[in-house]
């Protein structure tokens, strides 16, 4: 389980401490350009609560520079709050051993993870983790076979290829089995889908269901397909300029989309044809689920079709 | 963080020396620096001072910003003021303790050479902070241009340079991406390189050179995309001119060359 307790981060905590401290009037100190932050707000992340319980599977949408992947390294402590708390199953990991813990049990998967590949072959890849971690060494064998399985990767062929010569798609495997081979209960990805093409990328989501119900993975995703996102998650947490802009089940998320599209979102695809078909004067019955999709819509409007309207 | 304070970021501006040819700035620098090397007394080392302390404030670049810039190349100073504490020996001595020792000398050359080493950076600083390095790759494609008729590639030799500069921040922003992914798979990238830390180190930078490769790669094709065939017959959207501020802001180095000699020899 993981907790956020009213975190608060600033990349510049210096100028946070001013601008909170109120001791120095703000315009005074903020006449000058400042690089990397928006200039009135030195917050990357304001007052942010929210549990992730075990087993579930969390989505995260925000726009760009919402601040979701400096939520998810919060995770494992590779960034501290600059107020707050993040808790991993209780302990606080603020210092550096907890954070060192933490990172066994949650495993970090960066966006574009092939970009960190590095060693010669892909069985020292996938065995840096584990190796890092402790693990044993007579063990190796069974564990990096085991990760590459679990991405659907032959041991046997390419435990000896170097990373470099696969083609891209493999190349995210390898790295998502780098990261698996620490056999995290709780796996963050970060757009584990960017830049593929759409077959790999819908293998690539059914692994990490996959992963979810087999392994019962505690999933954290980034992501900035809606489709996705309500399809696959239990719970969304929607961030907007580094605050909570909602967190809750897709079909309570989506239910606003007016507020969705002000903060640069969508809904999912089928909601949206629903939505626009109700502006239409089409009223169409609202699944049990709350939420349409692609199967569910298609099935009401044949069913409103046959009756006729 | 680090990304602000990196060596003498670009500092947007609309002050006389922001606007200076960046010939003559590069110039410049080079003969203030002349001046405080000449400077050989504290009393000449405070008027080379008191220039450069007046060229920031022309520039309206506030003191804790250029101090900012040059911090991460302090420990050269701090370095160079420890080595010659210990090395320099004359004069009264303070400390001893086995082969170190502590004397007036040290301690005098050690200050000094600290605030001269300090100054060189500054005036550095000032003119990376007040110069694009669009600006810059320009000049010293434009004064490297005599060497070309022997042969020398200018042009290319300042594209090489305007795409060093240019790629600086991008491989920081990446390669604090390829730590905190290694620092995730629990890495000791921080740990010392003869114990398990050389495979931290090659984690970091392999990522690292396979992504200078690939944004070669992507950049090549996209200055061919763009037509890009070198610089013969290229011509400036803003060519570089010579102005009379510009010669101004020479005899004003030039004054501050006779000032800090004057003032050698007035104090002794």
């Amino acid at each position: 389980m993981i907790e956020f307790k009213n975190v608060w981060y600033s990349y510049d905590s210096h100028e946070a401490n001013k601008a909170e401290g109120g001791k120095e009037t703000k315009g005074a100190s903020k006449t000058q350009a400042d690089w990397g932050n928006a200039p009135d707000s030195p917050w990357a992340l304001e007052d942010i609560s929210f549990a992730v319980q075990k087993g579930e599977f969390i989505g995260i949408a925000g726009h760009t520079g919402s601040g979701k992947s400096t939520l998810v390294q919060h995770m494992n402590g590779l960034l501290v709050p600059t107020r707050g708390q993040v808790l991993v199953d209780g302990v606080d990991i603020a210092n550096r051993q907890a954070a060192a813990d933490a990172r066994r049990h949650v495993g970090l998967v960066f966006q574009y993870p092939e970009h960190q590949l590095f060693a010669a072959s892909v069985y020292e890849d996938v065995a840096f983790g584990p190796r890092n971690m402790g693990m044993p060494e007579n063990e190796m064998d069974s564990i990096v076979r085991e990760a590459l399985e679990l991405v659907d990767l032959d041991f046997e062929a390419l435990r000896d290829v170097s990373p470099f010569e696969l083609s891209g798609g493999q190349q995210r495997r390898v790295a998502l089995a780098g990261v698996l081979a620490m056999r995290p209960s709780t796996l963050i990805l970060d757009e584990p889908a960017a830049g593929l093409d759409p077959a790999a990328r819908r293998e690539l989501l059914a692994l990490v269901r996959r992963l979810h119900t087999e392994l019962n993975a505690t999933i954290v995703l980034i992501s900035h397909n809606m489709d996705d996102l309500a399809q696959l998650c239990d719970r969304i947490l929607v961030l907007n300029k580094g605050r909570v802009h909602a967190f809750g089940e897709p079909a309570r998320v989506f239910m606003d989309s007016a507020a969705m599209k002000n903060i640069g979102l969508g809904v999912p695809s089928a909601q949206r044809l629903a939505n626009l078909l109700k502006e239409q004067g089409l009223f169409l019955p609202v699944p049990s689920s709350g939420l349409f999709t692609p199967e569910s819509l298609v099935e009401t409007l044949v069913k409103a079709y046959k009756e006729g309207i | 963080m680090a990304q602000s304070a990196l060596f003498g970021r670009y500092w947007p501006g609309e002050s006389p020396i922001h606007a200076l040819d960046p010939r003559m700035k590069l110039t410049g620098v080079v003969i203030a620096m002349v001046a405080i090397f000449l400077a050989q007394g504290y009393a000449a080392l405070g008027v080379a001072a008191l220039f450069v302390a007046a060229f920031f404030i022309v520039a309206r670049i506030p003191f804790g910003q250029a101090f900012k810039s040059i911090a991460p190349l302090l420990f050269i100073v701090l370095l160079t003021a420890f080595l010659n504490l210990f090395f320099i020996q004359s004069g009264e001595v303070y400390a001893q303790a086995g082969p170190f020792v502590i004397s007036q000398g040290g301690i005098d050359s050690a200050i000094f050479l600290s605030i001269r080493l300090t100054l060189l950076l500054l005036c550095a600083s000032l003119l990376t902070l007040t110069t694009t390095s669009i600006d810059l790759t320009d000049a010293f494609e434009s004064m490297l241009g005599p060497f070309a008729r022997f042969g020398f590639p200018a042009h290319e030799f300042a594209m090489v340079m305007g795409i060093a500069l240019r790629f600086l921040p991008q491989f920081m922003d990446e390669l604090r991406t390829i730590r905190a992914a290694q620092l995730s798979r629990g890495a000791h990238v921080s740990a010392n390189p003869f114990h398990g830390g050389l495979q931290g180190l090659s984690s970091l930078m392999v990522p690292l050179f396979t992504s200078a490769f690939r944004h070669a790669e992507t950049l090549s094709n996209g200055m061919d995309a763009r037509c890009y065939h070198g610089g013969t017959g290229r011509t400036r959207l803003d060519p570089l001119a010579f102005s009379t501020r510009d010669l101004a802001g020479i005899v004003i180095l030039l004054l501050m060359v006779a000032c800090v000699v004057a003032t050698n020899f007035l104090v002794r």
